[in-house]
């Protein structure tokens, strides 16, 4: 029988006590569990409270007979399976028997084991059902999900925009109406009731706030986020199907003491008193406490609410000031804009086996009209594919308002930890950029305005000391500058001291005391790109640990960028992004070759130089083919030698190359090597499509490309087929 | 009166007719040697009969190589080679068919010599084989023929 266990009950209904104990006996190790009852009325009231999938019952049972409680069941409850058992009975009591809605009718006495097949067999379909069901409600809860996320997205931009001007009663109402849809549409969900609990009393606080009977400030501002970040954190656990308990009613009760204007303590330490009242809890980042149910937690902590919901969907036009009803536009889940991305590869791909084509074609002896028409057809279909491109990267922009809006949080939160009074400023946050450069810009510069406001920015202490304004700034501006996006970010604060950072750096090893005798004061301040270097002398929960710029750098250098920083002592520092405008994700212009019967892909960007094999001079060194480039020697020989040789001097590696041959110069990163290539066959706009699960780690290439509906190459990658070649 | 026999007759043989018309399986039947195969047809996307595949430009035990099916790139693999009953080297592109398969989280191809019908088996004949490492999960004896049923979740 089934392993499985379906959480329903199959409910037995007979008077005798005896059988009814016999048939709940037999019925056992189903996979349901068992209930019985010894009259119909007593079932009735049990399947009211009880989610029963089947039942079986007796027909002549004292009070309601069993065709009147299969009536009566079946109203309420129409889809629960009902067999009944019978001694006695004539034609008209089976006809009104199936009138009634019964599924089955059983002889009594009966042998037992024919009725556990057929509780068997309701509870094998019930379980299809489940399971059915089940996907059903996956789908409802991802649009729920969905349309959460699309709610909560800009949730904490309109509640700092609520403190920045707190008479604009339009910010409220958009907030008002984001909490109202939220708790309504949670309502409808089995399992979703902590939500809709907690964003009802979140209503009711914004509706204090909307009647006047409060007033935004900084306090309630902060009372405002925790809010959200409980909201946000529930619908993650919804989504994720987390099933955590939480105390959440002190919370409620606390959000409700606000809205009656009780509370005037800051919100934290009402927050950090939730804590303190849980056992076994860890405090989770503003002291919201999660234990896992049933056990003692084991994973308390939970992200930042920020880093749970990002951007996953994108706005089209974002206008904080703006009313939800004013939005003009559709809102694209990125799997959607995805998926058209790659609808337009396949044109591009079409369009090349059209040209392919086409050069047949016009080989041929046609009349010069339809070779005009034909070459004009594909002039067309060239500029509707390059507009389409153009066209999607347009549709994939995100304002860098949506990538930077957790900034404000994170410079309230660190300022307040440091106790150090500092104000952001944003310029040019409606610049829109592609959804992966936001990403990366989102997730690497928190580290530089963490360290701005940790490293740069000083007390207000030692600020008026320094006959500065106690409170410091930090301003992020963003623009283009023709094909390129330029970001900056700026803080008044103490500046670097390179002899300082130099001395950091020679404790740590970094560099050595010669380098740091030698070194201008421009490198020194760059020095604090390299891994694990921090100028902080302990670590704390805004930075300090060595390794935020580092991974600014990276993130930046990944997108094909660079960063410089600036610094003067006393006066402040900047850092100056710039990162290249990409024309198209998708299209990667090519060559494509031959070699060994394998048709592949080399990516032009990575190809220094074309020319026939014997027009080089080639040597072996340490047993490996070489040839002269640009007064260097570096590895030569097809695709194959660089990622199936591993071993130096192997045998295998004297490969005869034919005289036609070409070598292609592919260089990374000031590393070179000669691929040697049996004939180039033409230019070809790739649309690289990543390798599915069981080839992602092929060696040397990163993808394969359509050649026309049936051919595939494969793309070759100039870092691992380099890195290869140097490794062996 | 008891109840009368005919109507009782009638209603349980409809009923009956139900019940063995309950839980069943379809598999898609494939031969590899003398042995047939089944693999579940919920898990079946659908089949390519005399489809060329590119080959990897490396070597890759049990992968053929690569197909294009409507702008979807995904791989080849040589069911009879997964089995350990021949090896990849064998296949000849163009020939015999490709079973394209959804496990639930990727989509890839196996490729048959023979694929043979679609055939209904009773669940309660399914006879778990306990052994996770094994690509055949379940045997199923049919008119004293065993059909070995694939759980194609564990092709590597």
């Amino acid at each position: 029988m089934t392993t499985m266990k379906l959480e329903e009950i199959l409910l037995v209904v007979e008077d005798d006590p005896d059988l009814r104990d016999a048939i709940v006996e037999s019925l056992q190790g189903l996979g349901c569990s068992i209930h019985s009852c010894g009259n119909a009325e007593d079932a009735l009231l049990f399947s009211r409270e009880n989610l029963c999938f089947a039942v079986i019952s007796d027909y002549r049972m004292p009070g309601m007979n069993g065709i009147e409680f299969c009536r009566r069941l079946k109203q309420e409850s129409p889809r629960i399976k009902f067999v009944i058992l019978t001694g006695y009975a004539d034609k008209q009591t089976v006809l009104d028997g199936f009138r009634a809605g019964i599924d089955d009718l059983l002889e009594k006495p009966q042998d037992l084991s024919r009725l556990r097949e057929k509780a068997e067999i309701f509870v094998s379909e019930r379980m299809v059902e489940v399971d059915r069901e089940n996907e059903e409600l996956l789908v409802v809860r991802k649009i729920f999900c969905d349309e959460a996320a699309d709610i909560l997205r800009d949730l904490d931009a309109f509640i700092f925009k609520l403190e920045e001007v707190p008479l604009q009663p339009e910010v409220v109402d958009v907030l008002l109406r984001k909490a109202h849809t939220l708790k309504g549409s949670a309502g409808a969900f089995q399992g979703a009731e902590k939500i809709s609990m907690v964003t009802n009393a979140y209503e009711n606080l914004l509706q204090a706030i909307k009647k006047g009977r409060l007033k935004p400030s900084q306090v309630l501002t902060h009372v405002l986020l925790q809010g959200a970040d409980v909201i946000k954190s529930l619908v993650s656990d919804f989504e994720a199907s987390r099933n955590r308990s939480v105390n959440l009613q002190p919370f409620v009760e606390a959000l409700n003491r606000w809205t009656e204007g009780q509370v005037d303590l800051p919100a934290t330490s009402e927050m950090r008193s939730l804590a303190a009242a849980t056992p076994q809890a860890e405090k989770i980042d503003d002291g919201i406490i999660w234990v896992n149910d049933p056990a003692p937690i084991t994973e308390a902590k939970i992200k930042p609410p920020e880093m749970q919901l990002g951007s996953f969907v994108q706005p089209l036009k974002v206008d904080p000031a703006a009313s939800d009803d004013e939005e003009d536009g559709l809102l694209v889940t990125i799997d959607k804009l995805n998926s058209f991305m790659e609808l337009s590869g396949e044109l591009v791909v079409l369009k090349n086996a059209y040209h392919a084509t086409i050069k047949q074609v016009l080989k041929c002896d046609l009349p010069s009209e339809q070779k005009q028409r034909l070459e004009e057809m594909n002039q067309s279909l060239d500029k509707i594919s390059e507009q389409i491109q153009g066209q999607i990267m347009e549709i994939r922009k995100v304002q860098l308002r949506v990538a930077f809006q957790k900034f404000p949080r994170i410079v309230r939160q660190a300022s307040q930890d440091l106790h150090k009074q500092v104000r952001l400023e944003m310029t040019g946050t409606e610049l829109g950029v592609d959804k992966s450069i936001a990403k990366a810009l989102s997730s690497s510069l928190v580290h530089a305005v963490r360290n701005s406001v940790d490293h740069g920015i000083e007390s207000p202490e030692i600020r008026i000391a320094k006959n500065k304004p106690e409170s410091g700034v930090i301003r992020i501006h963003s623009s283009q500058v023709g094909e390129q996006v330029h970001i900056t970010i700026d803080d008044d604060g103490a500046g670097m001291d390179p002899d300082h950072i130099k001395r950091k750096a020679l404790e740590k090893g970094l560099i050595t005391k010669d380098m740091a005798f030698l070194m201008p004061a421009q490198e020194a301040i760059e020095l604090i790109f390299l891994p694990d270097f921090s100028t902080a002398e302990k670590v704390t929960n805004v930075s300090g640990r060595g390794v935020g710029m580092d991974v600014v750098r990276t993130e930046i250098n990944k997108l094909g960028g660079s960063c410089v920083i600036e610094s003067t002592l006393g006066i402040g520092t900047r850092l100056k992004v710039v990162i290249p405008v990409p024309k198209t994700l998708l299209v990667e212009n090519t060559l494509l070759a031959e070699s060994g019967g394998h048709q592949i892909v080399v990516p032009l960007v990575s190809i220094s130089k074309i020319t026939p094999i014997k027009d080089l001079i080639l040597s072996k060194v340490d047993g490996r083919m070489t040839c002269q480039h640009d007064g260097m020697t570096i590895p030569l020989g097809d695709y194959r030698s660089f990622i199936e040789i591993p071993l130096r001097g192997s045998t295998k590696e004297k490969i005869d190359f034919s005289p036609e041959s070409l070598v292609l110069i592919v260089t990374h990163k000031g590393h070179s090597l000669a691929l040697v290539v049996d004939k180039v066959v033409d230019q070809l706009e790739a649309v690289v499509r990543p390798f599915d699960n069981v080839v992602e780690k092929l060696l040397g290439f990163k993808g394969t490309s359509l050649l026309d509906s049936e051919h595939v190459a494969f793309v070759l990658d100039a870092e691992s087929l380099v890195g290869a070649a140097y490794a062996a | 009166m008891q109840l009368n026999e005919d109507i009782i007759n009638g209603l349980q043989e409809a009923l009956e007719e139900r019940r063995i018309k309950g839980p069943r399986s379809s598999y898609l039947l494939v031969q590899v040697g003398e042995q047939k195969f089944g693999i579940q047809m919920t898990q079946v996307v659908e089949v390519l009969e005399s489809r060329r595949w590119n080959p990897l430009p490396v070597n890759r035990p049990n992968v053929l190589g690569v197909v294009n099916l409507r702008g979807v790139v995904f791989t080849i693999y040589h069911l009879a080679s997964l089995l350990g009953k021949a090896t990849a080297g064998e296949a000849e592109s163009g020939q015999g068919c490709i079973i394209v398969v959804f496990d639930g989280r990727r989509r890839f191809g196996l490729w048959v010599e023979k694929m043979l019908y679609v055939q209904d088996f009773p669940t309660n004949e399914l006879h778990a084989l306990n052994d996770a490492q094994l690509l055949v999960t379940h045997l199923c004896v049919v008119e004293q023929e065993s059909i070995l049923m694939m759980d194609i979740k564990r092709v590597a």
